[in-house]
């Protein structure tokens, strides 16, 4: 039988406890054990160890697989969410686009009697501003007197 | 199975222990794991509870022998595989899903373990004196002190030290998994490996 250094036994320990070793490489290690303190108190040291083995605690696995399925599924929530902003920015885009295209007097989208419909319906008619109008009042130079016209020159030079 | 099922209340949390060796190697029931990747990349919510199934066991394990505290263990599996299974991209299929994923576990569970031992002076003083509720209450108190002997052990360990003996001894790395797992050298971790064993052996085998 061959003799095996302190440094091969004990590197094969863990390998003869959990029977992976050949018959002959385990009677070798066996030997050594039977002579050496250090390496059988190594072989002692790795018995006790693997005596305590760890359960899953109750419950653990349920938690671990909810938490795991909400992480997984955050970025598909994410993901809809920022779609549904950008819809919902490009409705007030385009909205305010229209509303200004409308009051400069644009066509909007290729449809020039479009802009005029709404135009009016956007703007009270009674507002806007009388065409031959001078004076406050709504009135025309017709109605004035001679005199009064004059006065008016006068002011206006 | 004569397995004997007792529990250690924690600190902050209860850390189930049963007294045999379990293989924590994830089973593979689902189907074979690359299957389960690709599903889980495209959102398959049952690709992705079958990944949680199948490796939660190992990851709450590690975390509860780094931390050695049953809440912050939980608190550090969550945090594993959620952050895992919702960020795949970032997995590189060449390697080993499992060792990605421990190093995700040792990467959470250190540095709340770290908060945690500054934050409570006795950090590993599970309450081994709590009630037992089991019948058989002589051999469940003996198997708790066991327990908390071996927690103290482990704790008082250097970090890398602890690190590369829980994962060889309860996870089967190979030195060069637990390099990939915790960095350094293969070199480094061996090293590391075997310099932990030895100083576990007074706390351990003196003491009983």
């Amino acid at each position: 039988m061959r003799l095996l250094s302190c440094e091969t036994v004990r590197d094969e320990l863990l390998a003869m406890r959990d029977g992976r070793l050949h018959s002959s490489e385990q009677r070798a290690v066996a030997a050594h054990l039977e002579v050496c303190a250090e390496c059988r108190a190594d072989a002692d040291v790795l018995a006790l160890l693997r005596r305590q083995t760890v359960a899953v605690p109750p419950g653990l696995e349920a938690r671990v697989k909810e938490a795991v399925r909400r992480r997984a599924d955050r970025p598909r929530r994410a993901l809809s969410r920022a779609l549904a902003t950008a819809a919902a920015t490009a409705v007030v885009l385009f909205g305010g686009i229209l509303l200004l295209r409308h009051r400069s007097g644009d066509p909007v989208l290729g449809d020039p009697e479009g802009a005029a419909t709404t135009a009016g319906l956007l703007q009270p008619v009674a507002d806007l501003p009388e065409p031959g109008g001078l004076l406050a009042g709504g009135l025309q130079l017709d109605d004035l007197s001679t005199e009064e016209l004059q006065l008016l020159l006068t002011e206006l030079d | 199975m004569g397995r004997s099922r007792f529990n250690v209340q924690g600190v902050t949390g209860v850390v189930s222990y049963v007294s045999e060796m379990v293989h924590l190697r994830p089973q593979a029931a689902e189907g074979p794991e690359e299957l389960l990747l690709a599903r889980a990349r495209g959102g398959d919510t049952g690709a992705l509870d079958a990944l949680v199934r199948r490796h939660l066991r190992e990851v709450s394990a590690v975390a509860a022998r780094v931390l050695g505290d049953g809440d912050l263990a939980q608190d550090a599996a969550q945090d594993t595989l959620v952050g895992a299974l919702t960020g795949l991209d970032r997995f590189l299929s060449e390697g080993s899903f499992r060792t990605w994923l421990l190093r995700i576990a040792v990467n959470a569970a250190v540095p709340l373990g770290r908060r945690e031992w500054r934050r409570r002076e006795v950090s590993l003083t599970f309450a081994e004196d709590l009630p037992v509720r089991d019948p058989d209450p002589a051999s469940l108190a003996a198997a708790r002190c066991e327990a908390g002997r071996v927690r103290r052990a482990l704790a008082g360990l250097r970090e890398k030290q602890r690190l590369a003996g829980v994962l060889r001894v309860y996870h089967g790395l190979s030195h060069r998994e637990v390099a990939e797992v915790v960095g350094g050298s293969e070199g480094a971790a061996r090293v590391n490996y075997h310099l932990g064993i030895k100083r576990l052996r007074e706390p351990l085998t003196c003491a009983s």
